[in-house]
């Protein structure tokens, strides 16, 4: 908007800087053909006669670069006192000479600030009065001369003056405007532009005769090539600025091949100027203006591929195109030479710079939306990925939540099988421990009832056989020695002893009392065994001798052990104590005699074939020492496959409902509570060896 | 005076056996089941009792031993403890008369012995009667062929024939007579 203003008020400005009903003389103007030799005076030169009329008001003497003579008839009695305007800043040299009746009158001439020169028409009462002007120029030789009044001359200067300051204004303001930007962006293309403008403007200025306010001496080298020079600069930088700005080496990098091509050319030409051969320079210059349709051409392409920057450039560049077309047809005198005509140039390049910065605002304005649609999209992708993340956050703890509520569930599920497992078990050590205890109770029963039968049935008996000798006694001592029938009675008494066959009686209470006394001793034994077998101390370790512990189960089993198989028993003395739980011990010992007792059964064999060993020994190992109970039996024995389970729970060879398969499990768990380990030696039809080790 | 053998592998059994029972019954006892064949052959045994858990040989295993050599005696298993599968062997095996267990009861034993005695004592009565019958059975079948002969259907009976059947008839008689006896 703001740029908008400043155009507009720019174009104000040229209007106002363009003096309407201003006239060219060029048509009073005559010219000669040749180049004059120094040896002709001016008066001479005055009066030749070979003088050609040129037809245009503005001539255009093309760009020879030599010196042309020029003629220009002046009426003393309306133009004395006025000033001879030349309107052409790029002259390289311009001589105004006034001839008065004949003789010349050095007219003065004006510097107008650097730009335009203007000559005051003496104010002499001449007859008559012409004026030779001498110019020599570089470049295209323009004629836009008039007569005016001092003051119209001034007051168009100073508007001509006040136009290119605000020029200049634009000029220093896009440079500010488009340097401060690149140090505050970085982006290069500013300082290509920014080098664009300044070159663009210097131009204009330069051009427009402003080189000595520039700061280039107007009598230096560099101020009478200052055309050819800002020439090669603008083309230049017109060059590289479309290849930075147009990023051509991405949208169309064949031409921009070409355009280093121009560089060169450029530089071509600048070695030219160097050379002084200023003409050929300006053919180089005008030949590189063809890179302009490459220009527009690479723009065109840049912008179909979707580079709107591109869009602003070509605009600026068919502004100045314009503009240059109406400034060459305005030389050529298609179009008339007037201020809005002659102001083309600049004003278009004040466009351009202006319609170029837009550009540079867009394509700034374009990467920053790009970038801001980057980062749009990079906020969109990342929206999206929290988005997903917390989708999938919530899928993952919906579905973790599942889990855990599965996993309680599975939980709670195992809990409460294992609760039952542990209960299947309790009940099932409860049930081997009734089974022992069932055994047990047989074993004894049937230990207890033989002497129990023999001692009451003998008690009865020897009741009797008692009762029978102290009849006799009776009789034996109811004998009186006195009486006259003690023979007789004597005989009655031996009878008596006869019939109730006393020696066999006698024989018989000794027998009983043997009896009695051994089932007493029995019971008692018997009794005692169970006292030690059946220690339920509890889980309390106490010192317990194993040879005794082995005896009472012995006791126990002795029944059932007698009528299947002989018993060798083998038990070591002066074993020491170990520190163990009785009781469990106990069953442990039983369950493994019981096994040895079912394995010698299973083989078929008489009683007599049949041996179960019970032995215990004291071994010494590196300083430990240990109490071996080893049990053996000649028994079927057990494969590999069989012995290698005997410990699993519920492992058993007996049929089903014949035992509980816990019996050695359980006798697993009560050996390792000891830290003593069994070792089980067996074979198929040869037999088995528990040794069961216990530390001591 | 009832025969009474007694085997079991614990002597003191024995011997209180003998003196309990010694003055009602003849009783023979033996802790060796070789010596009780013997004794069974040498003596006329009416009631056999014998100790279930002995080694070597059970009594039901004993029972079934000698069943086919002698049996007659009455036979009762004497044990210390219940034990099912014996029980069931015992009856289904070994044709037990009754299962006593230990410690007996003197006066309960004595009376099943004497029952048991008994039971001997008809079975040989029954056995001895059917003996008899087997007998007449075939003497009257015999008797009956004969007549069959003689009284052919359609050829009257000779004076011969006649007294040859006056003499049947009488041995009919006769051992009608004696079987009654």
């Amino acid at each position: 908007m703001v740029a908008a203003r400043a155009i507009v008020l720019f174009v104000l400005l040229a209007g106002a800087g363009s003096a309407p009903g201003q006239t060219f003389l060029g048509r009073r103007l005559e010219v000669l053909p040749d180049t004059l030799s120094t040896a002709q005076s001016l008066e001479d030169v005055a009066a030749r006669t070979d003088w050609t009329p040129l037809s245009a008001d503005v001539p255009n003497l093309g760009t020879s670069h030599r010196e042309q003579w020029l003629r220009l008839v002046l009426d003393p009695a309306v133009e004395s006192g006025l000033l001879l305007e030349v309107q052409n800043p790029t002259l390289d040299a311009v001589e105004c000479h006034f001839i008065c009746d004949g003789r010349v009158v050095q007219g003065h001439g004006l510097d107008g600030f650097g730009t335009y020169r203007s000559f005051a028409v003496p104010l002499d009462g001449c007859d008559d009065l012409t004026a030779l002007i001498r110019v020599q120029s570089g470049a295209q030789l323009l004629l836009p001369m008039r007569l005016a009044g001092p003051r119209d001359v001034d007051r168009d200067s100073d508007r001509r003056n006040l136009f290119f300051a605000a020029y200049a204004g634009i000029i220093a303001v896009m440079l500010l405007y488009n340097l401060f930007l690149y140090f505050s962006v970085g982006d290069r293309s500013y300082l290509v532009y920014s080098l664009f403008v300044l070159v663009i403007g210097g131009t204009q200025l330069v051009l427009n005769g402003y080189a000595p306010v520039l700061g280039v001496h107007p009598e230096s080298w560099a101020a009478g090539r200052m055309t050819h020079l800002s020439g090669i600069a603008s083309g230049w930088l017109t060059v590289w600025f479309a290849q930075v700005f147009l990023q051509l080496k991405d949208y169309t990098p064949r031409l921009n091949k070409v355009l280093y091509g121009y560089v060169g050319l450029y530089g071509v030409a600048l070695v030219l100027v160097v050379a002084d051969r200023l003409p050929e320079a300006y053919g180089v210059i005008n030949f590189c203006a063809l890179a302009i349709p490459l220009l527009i051409y690479a723009s065109v392409s840049a912008l179909r591929q979707g580079y709107r920057p591109a869009g602003y450039f070509l605009l600026a560049f068919f502004v100045f195109i314009a503009a240059v077309v109406v400034f060459v047809l305005k030389d050529v005198g298609v179009i008339p030479y007037n201020a809005w005509t002659f102001y083309s140039l600049p004003a278009g390049s004040a466009l351009e710079v202006v319609l170029l910065s837009l550009a540079l605002a867009s394509r700034i304005n374009q990467l920053k939306r790009e970038s801001a649609e980057a980062r749009e999209e990079q906020l969109r992708m990342s929206q999206l990925n929290e988005q997903l993340v917390r989708e999938k956050n919530t899928e993952l703890e919906k579905r973790v939540r599942e889990r855990t509520i599965d996993l309680e569930r599975a939980n709670t599920e195992l809990n409460t099988a294992m609760g039952e497992l542990r209960s299947a078990q309790d009940q099932l050590v409860q049930s081997e421990k009734l089974a022992s205890i069932g055994q047990l109770t047989a074993g004894i029963a049937h230990e207890l009832n033989n002497p129990i039968n023999f001692v009451t049935s003998s008690a009865h008996s020897l009741r009797r056989d008692i009762d029978d000798v102290n009849r006799i006694v009776e009789g034996a001592l109811a004998l009186d020695s006195g009486s006259a029938a003690l023979a007789e009675e004597v005989k009655a008494v031996q009878q008596q002893a006869v019939e109730l066959d006393l020696a066999y009686t006698q024989r018989e209470i000794a027998e009983l009392l043997t009896g009695i006394e051994d089932g007493a001793r029995r019971t008692s034994e018997i009794v005692r065994g169970l006292r030690i077998f059946s220690r339920m101390d509890g889980d309390v370790f106490l010192l317990a001798d194993v040879n005794e512990l082995l005896e009472s189960t012995l006791v126990i089993l002795r029944s059932s052990i007698k009528e299947h198989t002989t018993l060798a028993v083998d038990l070591a003395g002066g074993l020491p104590p170990i520190s163990c739980q009785p009781g469990r011990l106990n069953q442990v010992f039983m369950n493994v005699l019981t096994n040895a007792v079912h394995a010698v059964r299973a083989t078929g064999r008489p009683v007599e074939a049949c041996q179960v060993s019970v032995r215990t020994r004291l071994v010494e190992d590196a300083g430990n020492r240990w109490v071996e109970v080893r049990i053996g039996d000649n028994g079927v024995g057990m494969d590999e496959a069989t012995r290698s389970q005997i410990f699993d729970p519920f492992f058993t060879t007996k049929e089903v409902g014949e035992g509980t398969g816990l019996g050695l499990s359980i006798a697993m768990g009560i050996l390792t509570d000891h830290g003593a380990k069994p070792e089980v030696h067996s074979e198929l039809g040869v037999g088995t060896s528990f040794i069961l080790s216990f530390p001591a | 005076m009832i025969h009474v053998l007694y085997l079991d592998d614990e002597p003191h059994n024995l011997s209180a056996f003998q003196a309990a029972f010694r003055r009602d019954f003849r009783v023979h006892t033996t802790t060796e089941p070789t010596d009780a064949v013997a004794l069974l052959r040498e003596h006329p045994v009416e009631v056999l009792i014998s100790d279930q858990k002995m080694p070597n040989i059970s009594g039901v295993e004993f029972f079934e031993l000698i069943m086919n050599d002698y049996p007659d005696p009455v036979r009762m298993l004497l044990t210390g403890h219940a034990d099912l599968d014996a029980v069931i062997d015992a009856i289904n095996k070994g044709q037990i008369y009754k299962y006593i267990s230990k410690p007996w009861n003197e006066v309960q034993l004595a009376d099943l012995i004497r029952e048991a005695a008994a039971l001997h004592h008809q079975r040989r009565r029954e056995r001895r009667a059917a003996g008899q019958l087997a007998t007449l059975i075939d003497s009257a079948r015999g008797i009956n062929r004969e007549l069959l002969e003689l009284v052919r259907p359609g050829s009257m009976p000779d004076a011969a024939a006649w007294a040859r059947i006056a003499e049947l008839a009488e041995r009919i008689e006769f051992t009608l007579s004696e079987q009654e006896l």
